[in-house]
């Protein structure tokens, strides 16, 4: 399963993504040879869809987050030999041409931060939440990262080890954008076009007040 | 009936309630005796003040409380925040333990299924 130049590794976390994540796989298989699944205990047919589309898969038993999936499909590929590291959601919403971007950028940058295009197919409360999370990220930690809570990103090995999250749910991606402004890692913004299909799935309010929370925790006590 | 009495009432049948769900519970095996004793022990003291009030006069004579009811309501909230934390502290530490399990055996079920298929 794990493929001999096990260097640059797209690792997707999904929970109850049975519909979406045969077409994720394939569609990123045309843009990188190792992907990694991490079924964060979905209750649908996500582990056979991801394992017939060809992925290495990781299975947590229980749902434990986003955070925790992310976690444990890193350290399994960093463990392997993997260089540069790739995440992206198992929605569809991020679009697999970008892997190459990110794979270059990362050639210069240690961490490339996805950033939205807010189409309009993007619904307007996730685009003032995303507004309000980033910009609270940017006044607090004074870290210039254009989109707090995508979940495209690259980053290398090195890094990963520096901003090694503590996060079990979508608090993750804050927590990487603080300790890489802590670490002083190199980083930089890439573009992305964003597709939208279920205005459902994702950040909702209340995790959005959380993560608000969160940071202002940290920013008191950390 | 006064207002006093109602409150009493009210004391009494939670007391009493609690106690039986405790019973329940132990029975279930899901408290060990112990604990069950224990918590027999806080419903009964629960009860004998909802019967006697006036056997907390001691109490807030001593810290200068203007009703019986001051006291009771402070006192409930320092029990409430105490149970709050230990509540917090002990999901935190079962989550930790769990997230370790979880992962552990992820990664070590992929090296198994990796070797099974070569």
């Amino acid at each position: 399963m794990v493929n001999g130049e096990f260097r640059e590794v797209v690792i997707v976390p999904a929970y109850n993504e049975g519909k979406t994540i045969f077409e994720v796989i394939t569609e990123t298989k045309k843009f990188a040879k190792n992907i990694i699944v991490i079924d964060d205990g979905s209750l649908d047919n996500t582990a056979a869809e991801a394992t017939r589309a060809g992925a290495v898969m990781l299975r947590h038993k229980v749902n434990l987050g986003k955070g925790a999936a992310l976690k444990t499909g890193c350290d399994y590929a960093v463990q392997h030999g993997a260089q540069k590291l790739i995440t992206m959601d198992a929605d569809g919403q991020h679009d697999p041409k970008e892997i190459p971007v990110f794979l270059a950028t990362l050639s210069q940058y240690e961490i490339a931060f996805g950033s939205r295009k807010a189409p309009k197919s993007m619904p307007a409360i996730l685009k003032f939440g995303n507004k309000v999370l980033t910009k609270t990220l940017q006044i607090l930690y004074g870290v210039r990262v254009e989109d707090s809570q995508c979940g495209y990103r690259g980053f290398t090995a090195e890094a990963y080890r520096k901003i090694r999250w503590e996060a079990t749910d979508y608090y993750v991606e804050t927590e990487m954008a603080i300790k890489a402004g802590k670490k002083k890692l190199k980083h930089t913004t890439i573009f992305i076009e964003t597709i939208y299909a279920d205005k459902y799935k994702g950040t909702t309010v209340f995790d959005g007040m959380i993560i608000v929370a969160k940071m202002v925790g940290w920013r008191l006590w950390k | 009936m006064s207002t006093t009495l109602w409150i009493q009432l009210l004391g009494l049948i939670f007391g009493a309630g609690m106690m039986y769900f405790t019973f329940v519970k132990y029975k279930r095996k899901e408290l060990s005796r112990n604990e069950t004793l224990s918590w027999f022990a806080g419903w009964t003291i629960l009860l004998l003040v909802a019967m006697r009030p006036s056997s907390l006069d001691f109490f807030i004579g001593h810290l200068n409380f203007y009703r019986r009811l001051d006291f009771f309501v402070v006192l409930g909230f320092f029990v409430l925040l105490g149970l709050g934390f230990f509540n917090y502290s002990t999901v935190k530490k079962m989550e930790r333990k769990l997230e370790m399990y979880v992962r552990k055996d992820a990664l070590e079920g992929i090296d198994e299924n990796t070797k099974n298929k070569n």
